[in-house]
């Protein structure tokens, strides 16, 4: 029987393609990897993750590889572990550098998959994008439509006085 | 024939707690202020989120790790005219982030010393008086003491009315304080300051951080 570091898995995209890959990596899921605990054979059934597509799906894997040997995260390092927007290190940087629609694919899917430094990251990338900018910059940045009405839009103003230059 | 136009998404393409995931990154307020005038979505997110639920006027956080990353950014409040914004009392950090007192209180300490703003009661003693001590710090001539400040019973006239909010604000708290606990007891209690690390003498910025 192969030990544990030479397991495989089989994961099913949400398009139905099976990915296989190591174990270890797979095991940053803490989704996947309770699937495992609970399944008790790996490697042997296939382990649907429904709602990710396989392009997705290989670009968190491919984030997984990479962090595979990475401490686990405990539940005392919450507060460290969002220092800065800016505390991304480069390789994970170079990893988000996706479009929009893949990044927020890659949020979603941490999320679903349970793998918390990789949400982390992708919310970091993305409020990175947002700081430092003005309502309408952000709305261009993200594409989205303006849809307060002039008189929310007025109480808003009012209300965030305080925060601009005076 | 030429591609239509992008079509503006309505709204952002996250669900709400992850928007707010993204919010918590944000290390300046101004960015959250700013986020809340972008969609309704971003709004209520901010509204109604527990890490910024008292912003009816200022953008409240009561979440540890949000204050704990503005703080740690000292030029959070870069820019502002204000003596107060100019220069950040560590107490006030510290303050704010273990007893989740919002920052729209500390702002409106300088809103009242600056301006009326329309959005703001400034009839409270909270205010008052952590007017009072911003002001003092900011200076540099601070007429209480940081030590006095410490030695104070938590009944003193002068920070009373701010205790009651903060034990309000921190429902664990109630029943465990004490009239003549002392405010350094208090922040001892609380975790919130290590005197052993944080000299009194500290506890007052003597310069402005970043100038205006």
């Amino acid at each position: 029987m192969a030990s544990e570091a030479e397991q495989t898995v089989k994961l099913v995209s949400s398009d139905n393609v099976e990915i296989v890959t190591e174990r270890k990596v797979a095991e940053r899921s803490m989704l996947i990897k309770n699937m495992i605990e609970d399944l008790g054979a790996p490697g042997e059934e296939p382990i649907p993750i429904m709602n990710v597509s396989e392009a997705v799906l290989r670009k968190v894997l491919e984030w997984c590889t990479h962090h595979k040997n990475d401490p686990a995260p405990s539940q005392d390092d919450d507060a460290d572990s969002r220092k800065k927007t800016t505390d991304i290190e480069d390789w994970d940087q170079k990893f988000m550098q996706v479009d929009q629609e893949m990044l927020f694919e890659i949020i979603l899917a941490a999320n679903y998959m349970d793998i918390k430094a990789l949400l982390d990251v992708g919310c970091k990338t993305v409020a990175n994008m947002i700081k430092g900018k003005s309502p309408e910059e952000i709305r261009k940045t993200f594409n989205i439509q303006n849809d307060f009405t002039p008189e929310e839009e007025d109480q808003i103003r009012r209300e965030n006085e305080w925060a601009e230059d005076r | 024939m030429s591609a239509p136009p992008p079509t503006a998404r309505l709204g952002f393409p996250l669900p709400a707690e992850l928007l707010e995931e993204v919010l918590l990154q944000l290390p300046h307020i101004r960015d959250i202020a700013r986020c809340k005038a972008v969609c309704r979505q971003f709004r209520d997110a901010i509204k109604t989120s527990p890490s910024f639920r008292f912003m009816p006027f200022f953008p409240f956080a009561d979440d540890k790790r949000v204050m704990k990353t503005v703080f740690s950014k000292r030029n959070l409040f870069y820019g502002q005219p204000s003596p107060f914004v100019t220069c950040i009392n560590p107490i006030f950090a510290m303050q704010v982030v273990n007893l989740r007192i919002s920052y729209g209180e500390l702002f409106g300490c300088w809103w009242t010393s600056s301006t009326d703003s329309p959005s703001y009661n400034p009839v409270t003693g909270i205010v008052r008086i952590r007017w009072q001590l911003a002001r003092d710090a900011s200076f540099g001539r601070p007429r209480i003491t940081s030590k006095k400040i410490l030695n104070m019973r938590i009944d003193h006239p002068r920070v009373r009315t701010w205790m009651d909010m903060c034990i309000r604000s921190v429902p664990k708290m109630s029943g465990e304080i004490k009239p003549e606990t002392t405010i350094r007891e208090f922040l001892e209690w609380s975790d919130v300051l290590d005197l052993d690390e944080k000299r009194a003498s500290n506890l007052f910025v003597k310069e402005p951080i970043i100038h205006a």
